[in-house]
C-alpha cells in the first residue's frame, strides 16, 4: 500500500513538473532574455577607452572604402573634445547625413542626445533644450531632484551643452576620411564583418548600441 | 514511513519548482526585491494631446551594498513596456526617440520592438543613494489605444566585451499596472 501510495504521489509530482516547465515555456516573457538568446544580439560602438580599439575601427573602416568606396554606412563619430554647432558643420559635410548627436555639460554628468534633421545641428540642440526645460519644469514639482539636474538646469539656461558625437550614414570613403580628421577620435562602423556572416548564417538581427566616450573620461 | 514519503515529496515539490524550473524563481511581483535592482525610484509616462509620447525616471537610487557587488562586465536597463493583454510596444510607440537625456553612468538608450529602456553600462560607477533622473521622448502611434497600462522593468546583463553583449542575467518587476498618463514610486 505504502509503495503504491509512493509511486502514485510520485508520479504526480512529475506530473505536474511537466505542466509548469511547458506554463513557463509559453508564458510571455516580459524582459527581452528570450529574443536575445534566439534572434537579436547587442553590440555595444563608440568605446574608446578599449586597449586597440580605434586602431581596429580605423583599419576596419579603410579596408570597406577601399574595397566599396561609394556604400553606405551608419558610423558612431566621437570627438576628441566638446564641441560647437558651428565646428560640427565645419567637420562634417553636407554629403554625410547626420542622425542624432551626444550632448553633456562638460565635467557634469548626465548625457543627452536629440535627432538630427537634414543635417541641421542647431535645431537638434534647441529640440534638447526644449525638452529639457519641459522635463524640468514638471520634475521640479516634486520632491528629490538629483544635484545633476539642477547643475544641468543651469548649464542649458546658459547654453553650456556641447556636442561630442554624431550618429551619422555616409559613402565608406567620406567616412574614412573623416577618420583621420584631428578632432576626431573613432568612426565606429555600425558594421562588422564576423557578424555580417552570422547574420545571413543564424538570421540574427544585430543591435548597435551608442555608448561613445566622453572627452572629460566622465561615465 | 508514511512521514519519511510526505518529507521526500515535498522536498521533491520544492526542488523541482527552484531548481529544474528556475524561471520560477524569477520575481513576478512589484518592487525592489532582487540585488541589482534600485531600492527607491519613480516611473513615470507623460501625455501630450490624449497620447504618451515620454518615459521618464525620477529619482533612481541604489544602496552601497547592490554596488559594490557590480563590476565591470555589468550593465543594467531600466525598461518601459506594454502591461496590458494584446497589446503590443509597437501599438504604443513608434521606433526611434526624439531628444533623450539620462544621469545613469554609461547611458544609453533604446526603443526596441517591445520595450524602449534606459541604460546603464557601468553600474560600477553609480554612487550609493545618489538620486539619477532621466527621459526618453518618443514617437507615438497615431492609433495608440485610449487606455493601457504599463510594466517597468529592471534588467541585469553581463558585457564581457564579446560580439554579442551585454546578455542578460535576470530580471525583475519594478512597477506593474502603470496606467497612461501617470507615474508611480516603487
Amino acid at each position: 500500500m505504502n509503495r503504491k501510495l509512493y509511486i502514485l504521489i510520485l508520479s504526480l509530482i512529475l506530473i505536474f513538473s511537466s505542466v509548469m516547465q511547458v506554463m513557463a515555456q509559453e508564458q510571455p516573457s516580459p524582459s527581452n532574455i528570450n529574443e536575445c538568446i534566439s534572434n537579436s544580439s547587442n553590440i555595444i560602438i563608440g568605446d574608446c577607452t578599449k586597449e586597440g580599439y580605434t586602431e581596429e575601427a580605423l583599419n576596419k573602416i579603410s579596408i570597406l572604402a577601399d574595397k566599396n568606396p561609394n556604400d553606405y554606412y551608419k558610423a558612431l563619430i566621437v570627438f576628441n573634445e566638446f564641441i560647437t554647432t558651428k565646428e560640427v558643420e565645419t567637420i562634417i559635410n553636407s554629403s554625410i547625413n547626420s542622425e542624432r548627436i551626444w550632448l553633456a555639460n562638460p565635467n557634469h554628468i548626465g548625457v543627452a542626445t536629440s535627432a538630427v534633421r537634414n543635417n541641421d545641428f542647431i535645431g537638434a540642440v534647441n529640440t534638447f533644450y526644449k525638452s529639457f526645460n519641459e522635463y524640468v519644469s514638471k520634475r521640479l514639482v516634486h520632491d528629490n531632484v538629483s544635484e545633476a539636474l539642477m547643475t544641468n538646469k543651469k548649464a542649458v539656461e546658459q547654453g553650456d551643452f556641447k556636442i561630442y558625437a554624431v550618429l551619422v550614414e555616409g559613402k565608406a570613403n567620406d567616412l574614412k576620411s573623416l577618420a583621420t580628421h584631428t578632432s576626431i577620435r573613432i568612426v565606429d562602423l555600425h558594421s562588422n564583418q564576423d557578424c555580417a556572416v552570422e547574420e545571413t548564417k543564424d538570421n540574427i538581427a544585430v543591435n548597435y548600441i551608442n555608448i561613445p566616450t566622453r572627452p572629460d573620461g566622465i561615465k | 514511513m508514511k512521514h519519511n514519503i510526505l518529507f521526500l515529496c515535498f522536498f521533491l515539490f520544492v526542488f523541482t519548482l527552484c531548481a529544474i524550473n528556475p524561471s520560477y524563481a524569477a520575481d513576478y511581483t512589484e518592487g525592489d526585491d532582487l540585488w541589482f535592482s534600485p531600492d527607491s525610484g519613480c516611473g513615470y509616462n507623460g501625455v501630450n494631446n490624449n497620447k504618451m509620447d515620454r518615459i521618464d525616471i525620477w529619482s533612481v537610487s541604489w544602496n552601497s551594498n547592490a554596488i559594490s557587488e557590480f563590476d565591470g562586465w555589468d550593465a543594467l536597463e531600466l525598461e518601459f513596456r506594454s502591461g496590458t493583454s494584446g497589446v503590443q510596444w509597437r501599438d504604443l510607440i513608434d521606433y526611434g526617440y526624439e531628444s533623450t537625456y539620462s544621469e545613469l553612468p554609461g547611458a544609453y538608450f533604446e526603443n526596441d520592438s517591445d520595450d524602449a529602456s534606459f541604460g546603464c553600462h557601468d553600474p560600477h560607477y553609480l554612487v550609493a543613494n545618489q538620486n539619477y533622473e532621466g527621459y526618453m521622448d518618443l514617437y507615438p502611434q497615431s492609433s495608440q489605444p485610449s487606455s493601457f497600462q504599463l510594466i517597468v522593468e529592471c534588467e541585469w546583463a553581463k558585457d564581457y566585451g564579446y560580439l554579442y553583449d551585454p546578455y542578460p542575467e535576470d530580471w525583475e518587476y519594478l512597477l506593474i499596472n502603470l496606467n497612461k498618463g501617470s507615474g508611480r514610486y516603487w
